[in-house]
């Protein structure tokens, strides 16, 4: 007590707090006076589990993703901190919302409370504008593209569009300055300008004093204890819904065994400017301004993105002049009333679009649908993908958690396999289920389904009359199926199915598919022998038979074999002199020395073969099974009804395939 | 005499920090454009069948140079000879193809009907997001606003989509030119990749 006298003697600090807890109220405390205090109480929680955050971030291409990841997976806390302030700031906007609306209903903006109520405007643009910056900040595909489409809009801005785009953006692409000044505005200037206006809106709050909500139900009473005790109840509510958002938020889509599930907050895969993004949305609560676009032609843009969303924030900002006429409180009223609906409307709208699958698969919303949830689904494996691969033993490279996607058949394989391949072959199956990404099917289709290439079944299904008459194998193709092989499969070939199979169990294991049982040794042996007796007319293997008539047999299948298959079918080892017309694959990689005659790169081809062969880095936990231990039986059936991701993860899989 | 003080100090502090902060509008304009470069051979194109190809370059960020990486998608269209192909854009490509190193053989086969080839660059000029093919091959279509565009690069008029197009502008088309591989005799379809301006009626380069 001795030394309170003595502090407040020198600092007059008992004035400061009694005035700061005796602020009369009156008609007493109410609920309805708690939105403006857990505004204050959640900016708070902001400024802690940012600055947490802070600690750990490195604002980089190169480093934010990853930092993220590692606040999110590694560090002990992480998640639970960053989906603490992922979820808050969306709980901000919903606070904000409500005290918008109170206090333009409870008639607070008016005379002497309007320069008040602009102050409060501007803090709202100044929490929409942490949202915005704080989006792009992990650095992931959907803060990445979402953003994105925010800087254009600032470029429409008219006559100076360009320049500002280009200040925010420090530059003309996104990049490391793009992530340097967000984070700078995100967690210095907002902020400061936050903390700056707050400070002036409690003053003024507290210099015209609570505008209290007439007929008065209960004497006057101060602001300690009863209100501070309604509000204190509030916040604490208020973080128990931000508490269990956080903590029972996992991720949307069933995950794979070996998956990780992401917790709290969301993290995509790393952005990478190279890959496209179909499902570019901003967050919810600007998915208003993002439908509102659409409903306007490309060169009226302007008055979707600038100049009506303009409009109402100038009648909000107007609504204390207005406020003074006669009808004037009622305008303001049904004016925010309206704005809302319309907002919820267009929410509403692009939900709608995105989510809910239209009845007729042949309509323009059903494909904008599934466009969009390919993409989506996509994106999120490829996040959890991004995440398997860091917390593999290599780690992150120095080039980042990109060059990590880029590296990785399972992901960039596929991708290329997408560009290059899908056009012609297939890969797909009955009764998969594949990864995002992973299954192909097209309508051009003039090559075989490379579903399993090299396997046992894919071989010994060639080598079945019915089957490689079929468009999964040489059906497909004309070259193919007039050709020699198809003749002599579905006529000239005698040879014993047993034989067949032997052969095919030979070439399979040849092949050494990574997720294909080898036979044992004796089987494989008889097989090789059967080839010899039956195959070199045509074909050579090994040191018997002859190049020229048809693919090399020797390795069939293998990575090796495939890699040089790819880069020249038309090399004197596979398909030397096929008319062109009969055999339209083009060389990808005909002359290693001459990269302009080369579509793909050395390293791409080598993503797409070890695609089509399943080599790549999966976490494998579980223990795996031998070969010689696997049952003729689980030979026979094959692994065609294994789940794709669970097959990988089961096999004996080198686990250290990522370069 | 304290005021000119006061302003000085301020002024110490302002204009670098301006200056610094203005720093991203004088670094335009440096990198590796103005080439062509080698996309498809000529062979692998259809008449009427667009097809998507992938273009790499080198991309500078600040201090980091990410070399060998995709910079840009386009999609390249055979024209059909019988249909002309006339209209402005696809002689803009031509008049690329006349002019650059090609000569006498890019003459020779101009006299016989030459093929030309547009090429689009797969940004949408609303946002910038990615054009696709839609799933019947019949149009490109953005999956952010659904801008619509015949395969011809034109905008889908609002009528006919019976909604508003958010493109302001048709498919910007790219210079490309055909070549012919001496070594091989083959014909590549080279085309010059530029980024330009989104949300503008007129299609400006950017970068200068």
């Amino acid at each position: 007590m001795q030394f309170l006298n003595w502090l407040d003697d020198r600092t007059g600090c008992k004035r400061i707090v009694r005035e700061a807890l005796y602020e009369p109220i009156p008609g007493g405390a109410r609920w309805r006076y708690i939105w403006g205090s857990t505004l204050v109480f959640t900016f708070f929680v902001q400024m802690i589990t940012g600055f947490f955050l802070w600690t750990a971030y490195s604002p980089s291409t190169l480093t934010a993703w990853e930092s993220v990841y590692y606040i999110q997976n590694v560090m002990t806390g992480g998640w639970l901190l960053r989906g603490i302030h992922h979820v808050t700031a969306q709980m901000m906007i919903l606070l904000m919302l409500i005290h918008v609306f109170q206090v333009v209903i409870d008639r607070a903006y008016k005379a002497p409370r309007e320069i008040n109520f602009w102050l409060g405007l501007v803090l709202m643009k100044i929490v929409l504008a942490l949202s915005l910056t704080g989006y792009l900040l992990p650095w992931d595909q959907k803060g990445y593209y979402g953003t994105k489409v925010a800087t254009e809009i600032a470029g429409t801005i008219p006559l100076f569009g360009e320049s500002v785009q280009q200040l925010l953006v420090g530059g003309s692409e996104y990049g490391h300055h793009t992530l340097t000044r967000f984070f700078a505005l995100h967690a210095g200037l907002l902020p400061a300008l936050l903390v700056l206006f707050l400070v002036m809106h409690v003053a003024l709050f507290r210099r015209h004093r609570l505008k209290a909500k007439k007929p008065y139900k209960r004497p006057d009473a101060y602001f300690w204890p009863d209100q501070i005790l309604k509000d204190a109840i509030a916040c604490l509510a208020v973080l128990a819904v931000i508490l269990a958002s956080t903590v029972f938020h996992t991720s949307e889509t069933p995950v794979a065994p070996g998956e990780i599930a992401h917790r709290g907050a969301e993290l995509g895969a790393p952005a990478d400017p190279a890959v496209e993004y179909s499902a570019a949305r901003p967050e919810w609560y600007f998915l208003f301004l993002f439908q509102f676009l659409k409903y306007f032609n490309g060169d009226k843009q302007i008055y979707g993105s600038l100049i009506f969303p303009g409009i109402a924030m100038t009648l909000l900002f107007l609504m204390p002049i207005v406020g003074r006429w006669r009808l004037g409180h009622r305008f303001n009223v049904s004016l925010l009333i309206g704005l809302a609906l319309g907002a919820a409307f267009l929410t509403g709208k692009a939900m709608y679009a995105d989510n809910v699958e239209p009845a007729d698969p042949t309509s323009k919303a059903y494909q904008h649908w599934r466009t969009y949830q390919e993409s989506k689904s996509y994106e999120e494996w490829k996040g959890r993908r991004a995440v398997q691969l860091a917390q593999a033993p290599d780690g992150i490279p120095a080039r980042g958690a990109v060059e990590l996607m880029r590296q990785d058949p399972k992901t960039q394989g596929a991708l290329v396999f997408k560009t290059y391949c899908a056009s012609c072959h297939t890969h797909t199956a009955p009764n998969v289920e594949f990864v995002p990404g992973h299954e192909f099917v097209t309508e051009t289709q003039i090559a075989s389904n490379l579903y399993r290439f090299g396997s046992y079944k894919w071989t010994r299904s060639l080598l079945d009359p019915t089957k490689i008459v079929t468009s999964d194998y040489f059906g497909a193709m004309a070259a193919h199926a007039d050709g020699e092989m198809v003749g002599f499969v579905t006529k000239d070939m005698d040879i014993d199915d047993a034989d067949v199979d032997i052969i095919a169990r030979a070439l399979a294991a040849d092949a050494a598919r990574p997720d294909d049982p080898l036979a044992s040794a004796d089987v494989i042996e008889a097989g090789r022998v059967a080839i010899v007796e039956n195959c070199i007319d045509c074909h050579k293997y090994g040191d018997e038979g002859d190049l020229g008539m048809a693919p090399d047999l020797t390795d069939y299948g293998s990575r090796q074999w495939l890699i040089d298959f790819v880069s020249n079918p038309k090399h004197e080892r596979f398909y030397q002199g096929v008319d062109e017309s009969l055999n339209p694959m083009p060389a990808y990689r005909q002359d290693p020395a001459d990269p302009t005659k080369n579509t793909l790169r050395q390293q791409d081809i080598e993503l797409v073969v070890d695609f089509l062969r399943g080599e790549w880095y999966e976490p494998s936990p579980a223990p795996t099974v031998g070969a010689d231990s696997q049952s003729e039986k689980a030979l026979a059936d094959n692994a065609d009804s294994t789940q794709e991701a669970a097959k990988s993860s089961g096999s004996a899989q080198p686990a250290a395939k990522a370069q | 005499m304290v005021r000119g003080l006061g302003a000085g100090a301020t002024a110490v502090v302002a204009i670098p920090g301006v200056r610094y902060l203005l720093d991203p509008l004088h670094r335009i304009g440096t990198k590796d454009g103005n080439t062509f470069r080698r996309v498809a051979r000529l062979d692998e194109l259809e008449p009427g069948v667009p097809k998507e190809v992938v273009l790499t370059g080198t991309r500078v960020d600040a201090w980091t140079v990410h070399r060998d990486e995709v910079v840009g998608r386009v999609w390249l269209q055979l024209d059909q000879p019988a249909d002309g192909a006339a209209d402005g854009d696809a002689a803009e490509g031509s008049d690329a193809t006349a002019d650059d190193k090609t000569t006498g053989d890019s003459k020779a086969a101009a006299a016989d009907a030459s093929p030309q080839v547009t090429a689009f660059t797969a940004v949408c000029p609303h946002e910038g997001c990615i054009v696709q093919l839609a799933m019947d091959h019949s149009k490109y279509v953005c999956p952010c606003h659904q801008a619509e565009f015949e395969l011809s690069g034109d905008r889908v008029p609002a009528a006919k989509l019976g909604r508003p197009n958010a493109s302001p502008r048709d498919l910007d088309t790219l210079k490309t030119r055909i070549v012919k591989d001496d070594a091989t005799d083959e014909q590549w379809v080279e085309v010059l990749y530029q980024k330009f301006r989104t949300a503008t009626n007129v299609k400006q380069p950017v970068d200068g």
